[in-house]
């Protein structure tokens, strides 16, 4: 390889970037003359050994120190990038705008048509620059035909195109997209310098879960897609973060019915399907009177809704159910009573009416006390306490239960 | 009000090591047993065999065995029924027990007590079902929990959201708190040992069976073990009898013993 004037052109370079450190120089002509990097990359290390200053080698200012009609070589770091596809013309073109940074200050850009595909946290040297202005503050403009250079090339990963699990996140990728299932922990209001709403949640697909910090962009629950998000690590955690780049699609939002009797008792109301084992049956006052019009229970044989309307008798019992998570009682009327030991209405009119309901107390209790049921149930908050009343019920047949056993052994093997 | 407690489906592993204490509530009233995996146990659901009674003075003490271990439960003050239906079950019989724990602190050493409140008989395919539903929801715990200690999450809300559960967040966070983290790889062995065990009762079971007989048909060892085992199932102990070369298929849906 044979380098025309230009090594003598950064060994003066170098000279004044490092107030002429004899050893630096030795060393940057010895690494040179063993031609197995580049003389660029071999002068940046040197910089970055010696505390150089960047800006002295390239002839470019601080960006603080950069105005409107500055016509020169520029350096920085890309603080953040985002690339967008438009179309001018009937052409498809490409437009990438983000900050330049370096210790002192920063400096938006937009880019037309990049050639190169620049990363956050790319160095790079613009070695024409013309900086503009936009809305009164300096502006830089840039298209293909300025000379570009990445000096050092970005530790961040851009993984715009790749499908990822959360098992598959690393600290400071950006750009990325994942599918999972997005929990909401809460919010905070005023949070950092912008006074930004911080909502927080947990995100968890099959392989793992991940913190979400959200900054402005409020979480919705369920399954969803989120796309330009980035991986921050903080005190050893990871966290999924959310700008306002950022977008969140909800595939399908939480489930109508809760997953168990605890979730739902900490709403206000709701519906939980289930399975649960019947551990008591209340049944001493069995029987309660309903209005015929709208079907809730009177009190002292009038309805207050309807006064007109007779009332009619019909079978209620209380359950004590327990799912695992929560052992409520819960209270079952006529018709479902009667499809769980085969009854016909009438015969219990006739029962009720007779005052003979221990015998189908009797035959609940030999079909459901401690018995494993699915059960499908409403529940809501009440003045005193939380009320749940049955909407389907039935006991799980051996077959169903060695069905299910099966199951779940194969899913444990 | 205080609330009903859940009986928490256990395996005996999990019940037996059950080394510290949360109290809850007004005045601390409820008291609950942690366990190593981080389950806040007040009450407890076990399904097993009945394998003893021993009628002690003043106080009846029955034997549980479940896949694991066996666990003595205290016929006393919390008992539901009369002792009377407890004479009906007999030793090896199905049964499921739902108890409460006592448990207190004397100068740092744990006590532990577990009284039966209900224990009935059941088939065998409801102990079956409540026995695997328990080592099942052990599955699931050790899933989330080895993805919360994964993930750094450490805040209950946060813990919540992954268990499902206020209640489980609650024990893990203690748990976590009291002893730095959890040990998510003794509670996976048991998970297999339960389905190990299950998988080579069921098998020896039917190759057993087999044997009995000069020849089975398929539909004739459904209708004898159909309380034991399922239709699914049987049909895989099958095909892997036939694969080990243990039995053979003498003629359509109609198996031999290999001798």
């Amino acid at each position: 390889m044979v380098y025309d004037g230009f090594i003598e052109e950064y060994i003066e370079k170098l000279k004044k970037t490092l107030s002429g450190n004899q050893e630096a120089l030795t060393e940057f002509s010895n690494r040179v003359k063993n031609q197995k990097e580049s003389p660029i990359s071999i002068a940046l290390e040197i910089i970055k050994k010696y505390s150089g200053d960047m800006h002295t080698f390239f002839g470019a200012p601080n960006l603080s120190d950069v105005n409107a009609g500055y016509s020169g070589s520029l350096i920085g770091k890309i603080n953040s990038i985002r690339c967008t596809d438009f179309e001018k013309d009937g052409k498809k073109r490409k437009r990438c705008m983000g900050y330049l940074e370096d210790e002192k200050g920063k400096l938006p850009f937009t880019i037309f048509d990049p050639s190169n595909q620049y990363s956050k946290g790319d160095y790079i040297l613009i070695k024409d620059a013309k900086v503009g202005e936009f809305n009164g503050k300096p502006y830089l403009t840039l298209s293909n035909r300025n000379q570009l250079m990445i000096i050092e090339k970005s530790k961040n990963t851009d993984v715009s195109n790749a499908k990822l699990k959360i098992k598959d996140l690393k600290p400071d990728m950006y750009s990325l997209s994942i599918k999972g299932n997005l929990r909401v922990t809460g919010s905070r209001e005023n949070v950092g310098k912008d006074s930004t709403t911080m909502f927080s949640g947990v995100l968890s697909d099959d392989t793992g879960t991940i913190g979400v910090r959200s900054w402005g962009v409020p979480l919705n629950e369920g399954e969803v897609e989120i796309s330009n998000a980035s991986v921050k690590q903080f005190k050893e955690r990871l966290y999924l973060n959310i700008g306002k780049g950022s977008e969140i699609k909800v595939i399908s939002s939480r489930e109508e019915f809760f997953k168990n009797l605890e979730q739902l008792s900490s709403y206000d109301r709701g519906r939980v399907r289930g399975t649960a084992i019947v551990t008591k049956i209340y049944s001493r006052n069995p029987v309660v009177e309903v209005c015929t019009v709208c079907g809730k229970i009177v009190k002292n044989g009038r309805c207050e809704s309807h006064p007109d309307s007779i009332p009619k008798k019909i079978l209620r019992v209380s359950l004590v159910i327990d799912d695992g998570t929560l052992c409520p009682s819960v209270f079952v009327y006529q018709k479902n009573l009667l499809s769980l030991i085969g009854m016909k209405d009438e015969e219990a009119d006739r029962a009720i009416e007779k005052g003979e309901t221990q015998t189908i107390i009797n035959a609940l209790e030999n079909k459901i006390n401690l018995k494993f049921i699915d059960f499908s149930l409403y529940g809501f908050r009440g003045s005193d306490s939380y009320y749940m009343e049955m909407e389907e019920i039935s006991v799980l047949s051996e077959e169903e239960l060695n069905r299910r056993y099966s199951e779940m052994m194969e899913e444990l093997r | 009000m205080i609330e009903r407690e859940p009986a928490q489906r256990v395996l005996s592993p999990e019940l037996l090591g059950i080394d510290e204490i949360v109290t809850s509530g007004e005045d601390k009233a409820v008291k609950y047993g942690l366990s190593e995996m981080g389950l806040l146990i007040n009450r407890f659901m076990l399904a097993g065999q009945f394998t003893s009674r021993n009628d002690e003075e003043k106080q009846t003490v029955v034997k549980v065995r479940d896949s694991l271990n066996e666990v003595f439960l205290y016929v006393g003050q919390f008992y539901d029924y009369s002792l009377e239906l407890l004479d009906e079950i007999e030793e090896g019989n199905d049964i499921i027990a739902i108890g409460k724990i006592s448990i207190s602190n004397n100068q740092g050493y744990i006590s532990k007590r577990f009284y039966a409140e209900k224990i009935f008989k059941v088939t065998s395919a409801e102990r079956k079902y409540a026995e695997i539903s328990s080592a099942y929801f052990l599955h699931k715990r050790i899933i989330n929990v080895s993805r919360i200690i994964s993930s750094g999450i450490r805040e209950r809300d946060e813990i919540s959201k992954i268990m499902e559960s206020e209640r489980l967040a609650r024990g893990i966070e203690e748990r976590l708190q009291r002893k730095g983290s959890i040990d998510v790889e003794k509670f996976r062995a048991i998970v297999e040992s339960v389905v190990a065990k299950s998988n080579t009762g069921n098998r020896d079971l039917v190759l057993q069976l087999i044997k009995d007989f000069r020849e089975i048909s398929y539909e004739e060892l459904n209708e004898r073990l159909s309380e034991k085992i399922g239709a699914e199932e049987l049909e895989k102990i099958v095909e892997n009898l036939l694969s080990e070369g243990e039995i053979t298929e003498i003629k359509s849906g109609t198996f031999k013993y290999i001798p």
